[in-house]
């Protein structure tokens, strides 16, 4: 028996190491690169040599995130003694790291920024990231196929040569995922992600071809006919005039090398200088994905691509994909009641009902999400909380949030205007009349919700500039309607940003502008503290310096 | 101006909600035509004008072209990279296992699922058993679907312990089980050189356990007619069982004296069986019932083929019954089965092996498998199961059984009570997981059961 364990352990052991040697043969040297922590750029694309190709597997990381972080996380005594000894320096939490000195996020080959800096307009947002009219043009060969699964698919080559991932709807619930996949992308894009270009589309059975290498199979696959074509049609939602509904998806520039690792870094990518859990747009995107109920957040649903430019070397562009598990929807229909308020394993949930013997009564089961219409699904609003939002599994990003990163988060989330979120769903084009304005309601309560709640914590002062000798912002709260005008306090700190060493009381400001004179008038630097005068939400820290007679902000600090 | 949603702060929705929004809905579309006379005002953040006071050119560049990072690498801090090496040190092996059973999460285990749905063509892969008695065993597995839609298929599997157990089955299955005709075939052969014995009796002692050799090969054909839930079964078998010297254990039954003269030890029979069985059900849920009752009834009369032997009837009766507590998630199961045999001639002495024992669906939960044998036995169990995951139940259990001779001599205060809990997760009505630990008068006992159904 012991001699049976011990040949167990030993090949686990020798499968582990088979995978760290994979994950593990290249190692880069970071490109020298000057470091400007007020820069709007990222310079991240420098030309490298491609990098290995990530396939991680998806049981292989069910298991990790669900159960083996977890319990790793519940064993960590450094992160313990880390904890404590932060809790004994008033430290925090660790902040995002790709971060510049105004507290945003620059733009990279993970993120552009886009909506919260520079309005699109509606029309904008409805084409998201392709181009006006881009749709998949019939005849369509079908040059490979995806059977398995609850979503079926396959990969098309449309008459004008391009390149699609095809996913049908379900069957009963046209356009559910999607009609959700379309407007979903296009706002991630518009936030300033990198999604593909996600159309929804019908199509006739006489419209398919069969690829002739995929009829006679081989490599491993097996011949695909056009029984199986009609079989796998057959599990599509279609109208009565026998059109089947579908998600097409353009395909990405550049060869696809895999998953983004949402724990880590791509070791042989010489530009990925940042763990990815410590990256404020993967941080923040918590709070864009719980406002659109996105719950399926793992490593499969993005995907990094190798962009060439010269002599093999390129860069790697990170994306998100396959947006359509959002809104209502699941792949086989409407999403479940529990999905978004549980993780898939629910540690605590799991243990909640064990301990009071079935008993405990989570919030899902009481709240009405079914909205009776097929092509939006299980949404709600009353019962959603902003900060209790989960995805189908714990990701890595979302656990070290901290409360800047979700300010970031609903900032860009209250950047977007009703006429935007309206321009997103035309692009889905409902079918069902009711459709639109349903999900236009609930999504706009949803934002306001989850606006509300992190700016009730995170006073939403921001984009500070300076007017001549006058210290101008935004009130985030205000501006999008969410709050009546309102009083700021606005406190002087010392060289080391702490507050009181002046013995001074906050001044009050019934503007959103402050007049820098008033502090100081002989100071070189300054350290304010703007708040929201009678809130307990944290303010924000704004550093000041004068050059040649004149104000210039180079620092702000949310929360 | 940003365009303020009616009663924005958050609130549930109201009956009202859908006419408003769609009058705001109505007044984007009407806007959208009057840009520029909101253009007169600086845009605030939020409206379709907006753009942030940001340093001129600030957003201008390209992020592929030659400039400077926003921060350095990150690496882990110095201090931090010192705490943590010792525990690095000391977790290492958890950690390569923790990699190794995600690596072997990964691998395609398909045909290792004997308890799912097969996939349709010809599968092979590895196959396992465990008992106490007979430690780990090895084999192959293969299943042959030949229809998915009326679920025919072949399946054989045969494992070898390390202590010399031997399994061996071939079956054929068809027919799903909600159609109206089924046919099966099952034929098994188990070796077994250590499996115990306690003697014959309610009052058999847990300290007179032996072992001995048990070898019995069945084949058993089975017409269905009608779904599981009320279905009528013809059955037909042949059986070779027998009982020699057992090894691989101690002390052998043969040097026990009290257990060495039980009827039937050193024999083996050839026993031909023809019978019936019939199920009646009324379930909210086959796989996880919360609420309704279920019955079943198998009767079988069983010839031995050598002449002056013994003859007799075996009966099996089974009834449940589901309560739901409040909640389909919460539920209290009970369930009484009793199982007999009954000579045909009186005068005839049925050998040990033939009689019913505790042991499978018939387990007593605080009990060593095979721990009570005699002509009949009852079993009560009641249990309290809640959902606490997905399919996954824990259950309290209270349990009381009992052999006897005869049936009248079944008494309440001679049952073996159990008492304990445990985990059930069911893949399909008839291959349910259940993981119980019970306490009772001599121990406590854990026990696991694959492809129950309760």
């Amino acid at each position: 028996m012991r001699r049976l364990r011990l040949s167990l352990l030993c090949g686990l052991l020798l499968l582990s190491a088979a995978r760290a040697h994979g994950a593990a043969n290249v190692t880069a040297i970071p490109p020298r690169a000057a470091i400007d922590a007020q820069t709007w750029i990222d310079h991240d694309a420098q030309p490298i040599r491609e990098p290995a190709t990530r396939q991680p597997n998806l049981r292989s990381l069910q298991l990790h995130e669900a159960v083996v972080e977890p319990f790793t996380h519940a064993f960590d005594v450094p992160d313990k003694l880390l904890w404590l000894m932060r809790q004994v320096n008033g430290g925090t939490k660790p902040q995002s790291v790709n971060v510049n000195a105004f507290d945003e996020v620059p733009n990279s080959s993970w993120f552009t920024n886009r909506n919260h800096v520079k309005a699109l307009t509606p029309g904008e947002v409805r084409v998201g990231a392709g181009k006006e009219g881009q749709v998949p043009v019939p005849p369509y060969v079908i040059k490979s196929c995806k059977q398995d699964g609850v979503n079926p698919g396959f990969n098309i080559k449309d008459a004008a040569g391009q390149r699609w991932v095809v996913k049908l709807d379900p069957v009963g619930f046209p356009q559910l995922g999607s009609g959700a996949d379309a407007v979903v992308s296009r706002l991630i894009y518009a936030a300033g992600y990198n999604v593909p270009h996600d159309v929804p589309f019908t199509f006739r059975r006489e419209a398919l071809r069969i690829d002739s290498a995929l009829a006679v199979g081989g490599h491993g696959a097996l011949p695909f006919g056009e029984a199986d074509l009609d079989s796998l049609l057959a599990r599509s939602a279609r109208d009565p005039d026998g059109r089947s509904f579908a998600q097409a998806s353009l395909f990405l520039t550049g060869k696809p090398i895999g998953p983004t690792d949402m724990h880590g870094r791509r070791r042989d990518d010489a530009n990925d200088w940042y763990e990815h859990r410590d990256r404020r747009e993967l941080r923040g995107l918590y709070v864009l994905m719980s406002w659109l109920d996105s719950w399926d957040t793992k490593d499969q649903q993005s995907l990094d691509t190798f962009i060439g430019t010269q002599d093999s070397l390129g860069a790697v562009r990170h994306h998100l994909l396959d947006l359509g598990a959002s809104l209502g929807a699941a792949a086989e229909g409407p999403k479940s009641l529990r999905t978004g308020y549980e993780y898939k394993v629910d540690w605590g949930w799991i243990a909640l009902r064990l301990a009071s013997f079935g008993f405990a009564v989570e919030p899902w089961r009481g709240t009405q999400q079914t909205t009776g219409i097929p092509s939006v699904g299980s949404f709600e609003v009353a019962h959603f909380q902003p900060d209790r939002f989960k995805p189908l599994l714990p990701h890595p990003a979302f656990g070290r949030r901290t409360a800047r990163d979700s300010y970031w988060g609903a900032k860009l989330v209250a950047s977007f205007s009703i006429a935007q979120i309206a321009a997103a769903i035309d692009a889905a084009g409902y079918a069902d009349p009711r459709a639109k304005p349903v999900l236009l309601r609930l999504m706009m309560e949803r934002r306001d919700k989850v606006t509300g709640y992190w700016f009730s914590r995170v006073a939403p002062v921001d984009f500070f500039h300076v007017d001549g000798s006058t210290l101008r912002f935004s009130d985030l709260a205000v501006d999008t309607g969410q709050a009546p005008a309102r009083a700021y306090s606005v406190r002087l700190l010392d060289s080391h940003g702490r507050r009181g060493v002046h013995g001074e009381s906050p001044r009050v400001s019934r503007e959103t502008a402050i007049e820098l004179d008033e502090f100081g008038p002989g100071n070189r630097t300054l350290a304010l503290e703007v708040g929201i005068e009678g809130q307990d939400a944290v303010p924000a820290t704004i550093h000041l310096v004068r050059s040649a007679g004149r104000w210039k902000v180079v620092g702000v600090v949310h929360g | 101006m940003a365009l303020a949603v009616p009663g924005a702060l958050p609130r549930g929705p109201t009956a009202n909600d859908s006419r408003h929004w769609s009058i705001a809905l109505g007044l984007v579309l009407l806007m959208g035509g009057a840009p520029q006379a909101r253009a007169q005002h600086r845009a605030a953040f939020g409206d379709s004008g907006w753009v942030a006071p940001l340093p001129e050119g600030a957003l201008d560049g390209d992020f592929s072209a030659t400039g400077p990072r926003v921060a350095g690498p990150q690496h882990e801090p110095a201090g931090e990279r010192i705490l943590r090496a010792p525990f690095r040190a000391v977790f290492f092996p958890a950690r390569c296992l923790a990699r190794g059973l995600e690596a072997l999460a990964g691998t395609d285990l398909g045909t290792l699922n004997t308890l799912g749905r097969a996939r349709p063509g010809f599968s092979v892969g590895p196959s396992f058993s465990y008992s106490g008695g007979a430690g780990v065993g090895f084999g192959l597995r293969t299943v042959s679907v030949l229809n998915e839609r009326h679920a025919a298929r072949w399946a054989a599997d045969g494992t070898w312990s390390v202590h010399d157990e031997r399994k061996a089955r071939v079956a054929f299955n068809w027919g799903a089980v909600g159609e109206p005709l089924g046919f099966d075939i099952l034929t098994r052969y188990d070796l077994m050189p250590n499996r115990r014995f306690y003697g014959v009796g309610n009052t058999s002692r847990e300290a007179d356990r032996g072992i001995y050799l048990s070898e019995r090969s069945t084949v058993d054909i089975a017409v269905r007619f009608g779904p599981l839930v009320h279905q009528l079964r013809l059955v037909a078998g042949l059986e070779n069982v027998g009982a020699r010297r057992g090894y691989n254990g101690s002390p052998a039954v043969l040097d026990q004296p009290a257990l060495a003269q039980t009827a039937g030890m050193l024999q083996h029979s050839e026993l031909i069986s023809l019978g019936a069985g019939c199920n009646l059900a009324a379930l909210d849920n086959l796989r996880d019932p919360s609420r309704g009752v279920e019955g079943r009834i198998d009767v079988r009369q069983v010839h031995v083929l050598e002449s002056g032997g013994f003859d007799f009837w075996r009966y099996r009766f089974e009834a449940r019954a589901y309560v739901p507590v409040f909640s389909a998630r919460r539920v209290f199961a009970i369930r009484a089965l009793q199982h007999s045999v009954a000579p045909l001639n009186d005068s005839a002495t049925l050998p040990f092996y033939v009689l019913p024992e505790s042991e499978g669906e018939a387990h007593f939960a605080a009990y060593s498998g095979h721990r009570f044998t005699d002509r009949h036995l009852m079993l009560v169990h009641t249990e309290y199961r809640w959902l606490v995951w997905d399919r996954l139940w824990v259950f309290g259990l209270a349990e009381f059984g009992e052999v006897a001779s005869r049936s009248d001599r079944l008494r309440l205060d001679a049952m073996h009570a159990s008492r304990g809990g445990g985990l059930r997760f069911a893949f399909t009505p008839a291959s349910v997981i259940r993981l119980q630990m019970a306490h009772g008068s001599e121990d406590l006992a854990a026990y696991a059961m694959l492809n129950e159904d309760f």
